[in-house]
């Protein structure tokens, strides 16, 4: 089965800040730090150097807070430092997710040019994303966000939503899957809102395991019964491709968390940002050797940790999907190897129920 | 790993294309008919696995 071997890159120029203040924001912990802290040339240069030097396919996700806050000449020299790596045959691909508040003609024009791929933030409709995307005026950002989303469509670079899901909309799949479907956005993912640890004020806000895969079947089904292959499903269709014996899936299916690493505004090296910025995950920085951070005892210590994750859970009959879960939201502690029996229960039955459907028909048939 | 999905319990409704679309390019997968750039990338709405 293939799997990408790559380091991919998760850059905060920024850090956690951000011209919203979203309820649930779990990077606005680092807000304060970032104001104070934006990346600056020199560790923009060597973070691209970094992930171009040893691998041949480089995917650079551009993250915050809010990374369009960075500038768009902060991205212009990231692409004329990209384009020398690309002279010698490296193939980058940047995608950035944003809030789409801040998108003008020039941040469009600037994506079309270069080839970024944007995906945006938004819960669904006004009333259930206005509740908690909001500006810190208290001000709802859904206007802003579809007028962003209009310019990118305009210019045919949009690609689509991540839809937080929360206990302020998880009981209504329904209203949600119909609403994107109205406003003619067929291509998206649906995230359980975290409670990573920067915020006090969250799990208020976090669904249960059970709600979540409450709502993903209803979406399941949904999908199922509109049948238009135009709609596609991050989530879903992951499972859907691993039960059919394929392979195209969601970092929470692929089983190597270890794969995504957060760099932040001084070049520092974490691990994945669903993880609180803790020194366990540092695992080195952009001015280091990348040999030497591959091989940081930190990073094998967590190495080792998935692999005894995967390997309590490898009896499972669904293990070949979840292959141990995603290291953050499937386990209580950063060093817990046994998932909460709560979370399995749950992942189980909504893998269940997908592959119960898929094989409720006659593949041979057709 | 479960089963193949063609199990005999299947009905005779028709499938619904989306699954078909997604069992066509499983099977691709599977068989490693992909080219090198589709295998090691996604593009567009899959590009980014996070």
């Amino acid at each position: 089965m293939f799997c990408r071997s790559v380091t991919t890159p998760i850059v905060k120029p920024i850090n956690g800040a951000c011209n919203l203040s979203c309820s649930y924001c779990y990077t606005s912990g680092l807000k304060e730090y970032a104001v104070r802290n934006r990346m600056r040339p020199v560790t923009l240069k060597a973070v691209i150097d970094f992930f171009c030097s040893d691998q041949d396919d480089i995917e650079f996700i551009w993250h915050g807070g809010e990374p369009l806050l960075a500038g768009l000449e902060f991205y212009r020299e990231a692409v004329e430092i990209q384009r020398t790596w690309e002279k010698q045959g490296k193939k980058i691909i940047n995608f950035l997710q944003t809030n789409a508040t801040l998108i003008t003609p020039e941040w469009v024009r600037f994506f079309k040019e270069n080839d970024f791929l944007i995906g945006v933030s938004l819960d669904g409709p006004k009333e259930f994303h206005d509740q908690v995307r909001r500006y810190p005026t208290q001000k709802g950002s859904y206007d802003e966000v579809l007028k962003g989303i209009d310019l990118l469509r305009q210019a045919e670079i949009f690609n689509g939503i991540i839809c937080g899901i929360s206990t302020v909309n998880h009981g209504f799949p329904k209203e949600i899957f119909n609403f994107f479907l109205a406003e003619n956005i067929k291509k998206l993912k649906f995230a359980r809102v975290k409670n990573i640890g920067y915020c006090n004020n969250v799990s208020s806000l976090v669904i249960s395991p059970a709600q979540y895969v409450d709502f993903m079947i209803a979406i399941f089904d949904l999908w199922l019964e509109l049948d238009d292959p135009e709609v596609e499903i991050r989530d879903i269709q992951s499972v859907v491709s691993l039960i059919l014996g394929g392979n195209k899936c969601e970092c929470i299916y692929m089983g190597q968390c270890d794969q995504f690493v957060t760099v932040y505004s001084n070049g520092s090296i974490y691990g994945c940002d669903s993880f609180l910025k803790t020194d366990d995950l540092r695992f080195g920085s952009v001015f280091d050797e990348p040999t030497a951070v591959r091989s940081n005892s930190r990073l094998q210590i967590f190495r080792e940790l998935l692999e005894k994750r995967k390997e309590f859970c490898r009896a499972c009959d669904w293990y070949f999907i979840c292959k141990g879960g995603c290291a953050k939201d499937c386990y209580e502690q950063l060093n817990s190897v046994e998932p909460p029996n709560e979370v399995c229960k749950n992942l189980q039955r909504y893998f269940k129920h997908v592959s119960t459907r898929i094989r409720s028909y006659n593949f041979n048939q057709e | 790993m479960l089963d193949s999905v063609s199990a005999a319990k299947a009905s005779s409704r028709p499938v619904p294309k989306v699954l078909l679309e997604a069992k066509k390019e499983a099977t691709m997968q599977a068989s490693g008919k992909e080219k090198p750039w589709d295998k090691a990338w996604d593009k567009g709405h899959w590009a980014n696995r996070k």
